[in-house]
């Protein structure tokens, strides 16, 4: 059962990713993969901080400037110099892995006992910035600057003749995408117990996952609504990791475990793209 | 109201596909007028528009709204003197925004867009009330999403958010290109009426010349990147259907 909880640990640890990804992804249409290193960046930056005995809380807002620094990068590249999105988020990832790995020090930092949110709280502080992280972005995307943020990336053309900087827009989209990633980090590598360089390679599949899985269940539910769309992105990223973790507890090979990720999204994305309901009861 | 003086535009410069869509350009509209634009395909029309929108920058030459000069100025922040109404009726609206969305977003284009809940009821009062003018039946779907509207409620909805905030100039190319002949009238007659109401100082640019006739009280003909006819219904009187028709005569059909 403990392996089932940590499953849904995770899977709400990772649902600020998603919830970045949710932005780039589907609010602003950019593909980014910056995600893979400002994950580990907001671990590094967390491991760090917290081991020289600094606040949780501070490492906290740290964490969030240097996730948005990431992004800020990236959308430069592919606002300013005019570099797909894709490949901006690929050269930022990469020149991240230098990056940590200069503010670590050494590819792994362990964390003793006492640094940060013991284990206990680490629950709890999961909860609550997911909680607010939530609602964060439902508010936003509510207001007079999230509706703009909504039409830079539905009808960029209208945006502007309507007198939204677009640019301006996707690079806050990215940045804050990317600071919302970084917060997994920060949470993950206390949830851990322990920052390691590699930690954030091939990520971003999990926050991809849970923005395809959330968006499917509200197109089952048929709600339409942005606001509930966003919860279910939520519950996709711990439905992933459940599915992961029973993958694993009927006895797959741990060395499959990429592989089976890559698999279980694809069906999901290819099943809903197919006559969604029927094929639901498939995976069931 | 709006200045253009000597300007040229090429596309693709230095190479063999060039081409000089505007050509020492210079031309005022006053306050009120509602210019219409006619002329061929690829004689310059919409390069015009752009130009005076922001969205594509002349080579050289000055674009001045209201005696300032806004050559350098870039087409959002222009976006508070100007709205525009597009060929394309879905380019004027964002398909995944409701109804109450893209007003609330129009209703604030020369103002800043900022971290409050703008769509109030009394947000939503007011918008049901100019909604229900357009007699679309759109005051009863704020929610709905806009992507879910016919080619003709999206264009008479980006033409009432076109005229939803204070703005001075009103462009539209060819804004009934993509519709049936009955919306093409009825959205024409909006047009007119909303940008006398507000006032606004309008272009044109149509390839149909009874509207030409219609709603213009200047016309002019382009041809091949320059200004070549201007006719003034105050002074020359209104023309017939066959005089505008004798300008397109003498016209090669470019390639572009």
């Amino acid at each position: 059962m403990e392996f089932y909880t940590t499953a849904i640990i995770q899977g709400l640890a990772f649902a600020c990713m998603g919830l970045g990804i949710f932005l780039t992804l589907k609010i602003f249409k950019i593909p980014d993969i910056t995600t893979d290193g400002t994950y580990t960046l907001g671990g590094a930056v967390t491991a760090v901080m917290l081991t020289n005995g600094m606040s949780p809380l501070l490492t906290l807002v740290v964490v969030i400037f240097c996730g948005a620094a990431g992004g800020i990068a990236t959308g430069w590249i592919h606002t300013r110099l005019k570099i797909n999105a894709l490949l901006a988020g690929i050269l930022v990832m990469t020149a991240l892995y230098s990056v940590n790995l200069a503010i670590m020090g050494r590819p792994n930092i362990p964390l003793i006992d006492d640094k940060g949110f013991s284990n206990q709280n680490i629950y709890l502080v999961v909860v609550v910035l997911v909680f607010i992280a939530v609602f964060f972005v439902i508010w936003l995307l509510k207001t007079d600057f999230g509706i703009a943020m909504r039409s830079t990336g539905s009808n960029p053309v209208m945006a502007q003749a309507n007198g939204v900087n677009i640019v301006y827009m996707k690079v806050f989209g990215i940045a804050l995408a990317n600071a919302m990633t970084a917060i997994s980090g920060f949470l993950m590598v206390q949830y851990q117990g322990f920052a390691d360089i590699n930690m954030g390679i091939g990520i971003v599949i999990s926050g991809l996952a849970a923005v395809i899985i959330g968006e499917s269940l509200s197109r089952i539910m048929s709600y339409k609504n942005i606001a509930i769309t966003i919860l279910f992105v939520v519950v996709g990223s711990i439905v992933f990791r459940v599915v992961l973790a029973f993958s694993l507890d009927m006895g797959m090979n741990p060395n499959y475990l990429k592989l089976v990720t890559a698999i279980i999204v694809l069906l999901i994305v290819g099943l809903s793209n197919q006559k969604f309901n029927k094929h639901l009861i498939l995976l069931k | 109201m709006i200045d253009l003086k000597n300007i040229s535009v090429t596309f693709n410069h230095g190479t063999s596909t060039e081409v000089n869509a505007l050509k020492e350009v210079s031309f005022s509209v006053k306050k009120g007028d509602f210019v219409v634009v006619i002329g061929a395909n690829g004689s310059g029309k919409s390069t015009l528009l752009n130009v005076i929108s922001g969205n594509i920058a002349p080579d050289h030459g000055e674009v001045s709204i209201d005696g300032i000069d806004v050559t350098k100025v870039i087409a959002h922040k222009r976006a508070q003197w100007v709205s525009r109404i597009f060929q394309d009726p879905m380019a004027g609206t964002a398909g995944e925004l409701s109804v109450k969305d893209n007003l609330r977003l129009a209703s604030l284009r020369s103002s800043s867009k900022g971290l409050k809940i703008g769509s109030d009821p009394d947000f939503q009062r007011s918008i049901q009330q100019e909604l229900s003018e357009l007699s679309l039946g759109l005051e009863d779907r704020l929610d709905t999403p806009v992507e879910n509207l016919s080619g003709g409620q999206r264009q008479a909805l980006t033409l009432l958010m076109a005229v939803s905030d204070a703005s001075k100039l009103l462009l539209m190319d060819e804004p009934t290109a993509a519709l049936d002949p009955k919306t093409s009238v009825r959205i024409m007659d909006l047009a007119n009426s909303l940008s006398r109401k507000a006032d606004l100082t309008t272009l044109l640019v149509t390839h149909n010349l009874r509207d030409a006739i219609e709603f213009g009280n200047i016309i002019i003909l382009m041809e091949d990147g320059k200004l070549t006819r201007v006719h003034d219904k105050g002074k020359d009187g209104t023309p017939e259907l066959s005089e505008l028709l004798s300008w397109y005569s003498g016209i090669k059909i470019s390639g572009t």
